[in-house]
């Protein structure tokens, strides 16, 4: 098992630091499963009408560049607003000699300069926090302008990982305090981000048919095959959301970075048990 | 009214053990078999043609054992529980229906299991997080892995009930789990989870299942979607009935605050905005073969 400095220092050469207190994508519990079976669209009963595919707001490649490996027949367009995660998504893909992927600078939640009906399916994963709750649907609508007639838009979210250590759970409830007072959350009091349930009546309320829901879960506890590479993302996405945290919660610096030192070693001992629900929901353009 | 006092009669039934709590378990089981997709949908047609005897543990009025019984006539089901009561009710409905191979008895799944060892090519464990203990989890456990056959399955099927934009909804579940912390039924150290979703895979992992694998499901509650009724059954009626547990485990003060959370709740429920999923995790192992043990 890899030790806290080594995915101290892994974490710290991949990461880029928002500005102004600026949320990263906090959730990548879809990948390790991606990784392991190689399947992209494990509930889909076919991909073979699908080739052209949008990853929205596509950070540093970590979906798109699994998902080309995965699929080589896949051709995958990400867009991200950071010019600085662009490079290091097509650094990646390059190292890796991946070809089906390319990666644009693009602001992922305004009008898209990409033509209408021009995708197979776009994929939106774990954008809580990355746009205010009100701004879902427009967002959703843009996706759904990109996508051709009968192709596929699919959400994937969840609503926070459950697990079994004490600082674990107060980091997720500053972080759903910190959501529901910065209007990103949909839960009325906090307990959790109340995304999951939203997603269905999004889909239905930008007109997409046959809309369907399909649960995961990300077993991540210690000794897990999924342990390693989700403790080394969430060490490195939690402590990108700092400043945030910081700027929203009234704690100072010193108490979040504590708290989020004791995160961090609690998800590296034996004892760590926990997982994450994901729901991905996906509808058909009329 | 029945009295919640756990530590006296060693009964956790949380929503008092009554004729309605054993109603509404038989209906909302037969919901989240509905919504889970069979009664072992995760399991392969090799594992299911192979059952020949199967346990259910804290089968409560029987609903999983009688399905499990009716759609595997060949199989002998034993289901054990606490409660007097829910074993007379199921096998009145085990009689009703001349189902001749299944079983019930009174037994505390805090005590040792009164089986033999290597009885049962499964054993289950359907939503009990709300009623064993969480001290008593890994021993229930072992004990579990004991009483199947080498090679047999251990199944534990939890809920971490929902997630909503309903504050009412919200609120029933804060108060529900700060009283499940109190009286020791919570698996983790915050009130915001149930948490058994996070732990039953290390549980049967720590007890000695190998292959140990999981599977979640949802119920979508929210208006308009088919489990809403179910939903609206499942908590509206379910906060009724945990009065005495609320009140004893002192996170409300009077009955007056619970009627009138359950009459916002029957509002916010009713309404045209409710959206609700119901999120349930099934993990499963098997225990070591000589062969699996190498």
């Amino acid at each position: 098992m890899a030790s806290y400095d080594d995915i101290q220092q892994s974490s710290n050469a991949a990461s880029v630091i928002p500005q102004d207190g600026e949320i990263p994508r906090l959730f990548h519990f879809d990948l390790p499963r991606l990784k392991q079976t190689h399947q992209v669209f494990p509930e889909l009963t076919s991909i073979s009408a699908i080739t052209n595919v949008l990853d929205v707001a596509s950070g540093a490649g970590e979906w798109a560049i699994s998902a080309a490996q995965a699929s080589p027949e896949l051709h995958i367009i990400g867009i991200e607003r950071d010019p600085r995660l662009v490079e290091q998504a097509r650094a990646q893909a390059e190292e890796q000699g991946v070809k089906n992927v390319t990666f644009q600078v693009m602001e992922p939640f305004a009008q898209l300069s990409l033509d209408a009906d021009s995708f197979d399916l776009v994929n939106a994963r774990y954008l809580v926090g990355l746009l205010p709750a009100e701004a879902w649907p427009q967002a959703l609508q843009e996706f759904l302008r990109v996508t051709r007639s009968g192709g596929i838009l699919r959400l994937t979210e969840t609503d926070l990982p459950i697990a079994n250590t004490p600082a674990f759970a107060q980091w997720c409830d500053l972080v759903s305090q910190a959501f529901l007072r910065s209007g990103l959350s949909f839960s009325p009091e906090g307990r959790l981000f109340s995304i999951t349930p939203m997603l269905k009546p999004f889909l239905r309320q930008v007109g997409c048919q046959q809309i369907q829901q399909v649960a995961s879960t990300c077993n991540f506890s210690a000794g897990w095959p999924a342990h390693e590479e989700v403790v080394r993302d969430l060490t490195r996405t939690y402590q990108l959301l700092q400043p945030f945290l910081v700027k929203s919660t009234g704690k100072s610096p010193q108490e979040i970075e504590q708290l989020y030192q004791q995160t961090c070693s609690e998800m590296l001992s034996a004892k760590f048990s926990a997982t994450a629900f994901s729901l991905t929901v996906y509808g058909k353009k009329a | 009214m029945t009295e919640y006092n756990p530590s006296e009669s060693r009964n956790f039934y949380i929503l008092g053990d009554s004729h309605s709590e054993m109603v509404h378990l038989i209906d909302s089981g037969r919901d989240f078999t509905r919504a889970m997709g069979g009664l072992l949908p995760e399991q392969s047609e090799e594992v299911q043609t192979s059952l020949r005897s199967v346990l259910d543990v804290g089968c409560g009025p029987g609903e999983w054992t009688l399905a499990m019984a009716q759609a595997f006539p060949d199989v002998q089901v034993h289901g054990i529980d606490i409660s007097q009561g829910m074993i007379d009710y199921a096998s009145s409905l085990a009689h009703a229906s001349n189902l001749d191979n299944v079983h019930f008895r009174v037994g505390n799944a805090l005590d040792p299991l009164p089986f033999p060892d290597n009885s049962f090519d499964l054993a289950n464990m359907r939503q009990l997080e709300g009623v064993i203990p969480t001290a008593s989890w890994p021993q229930l456990l072992k004990e579990m892995v004991r009483v199947v056959r080498p090679g047999g399955i251990v199944r534990v099927v939890g809920n971490e009930w929902c997630v909503s934009n309903s504050l009412a909804l919200e609120t029933m579940h804060r108060l529900m789990l700060r009283g499940w912390q109190r009286v020791g039924l919570a698996h983790v150290p915050d009130e915001r989870n149930y948490g058994i979703a996070a732990v039953q895979g290390s549980y049967l992992r720590d007890a000695g299942c190998v292959n140990v694998q999981e599977r979640p499901s949802i119920m979508d509650i929210s208006i308009g979607e088919y489990f809403q009724q179910s939903g609206y059954q499942l908590f509206v009626v379910s906060l009724a009935l945990v009065e005495p547990f609320f009140l004893s485990a002192g996170v409300m003060n009077s009955k007056e605050e619970l009627l009138r959370l359950q009459q916002q709740l029957e509002i916010e429920m009713s309404d045209k905005d409710f959206k609700s999923i119901v999120y349930t995790l099934t993990s499963w192992g098997e225990k070591p073969t000589d062969t699996t043990l190498q």
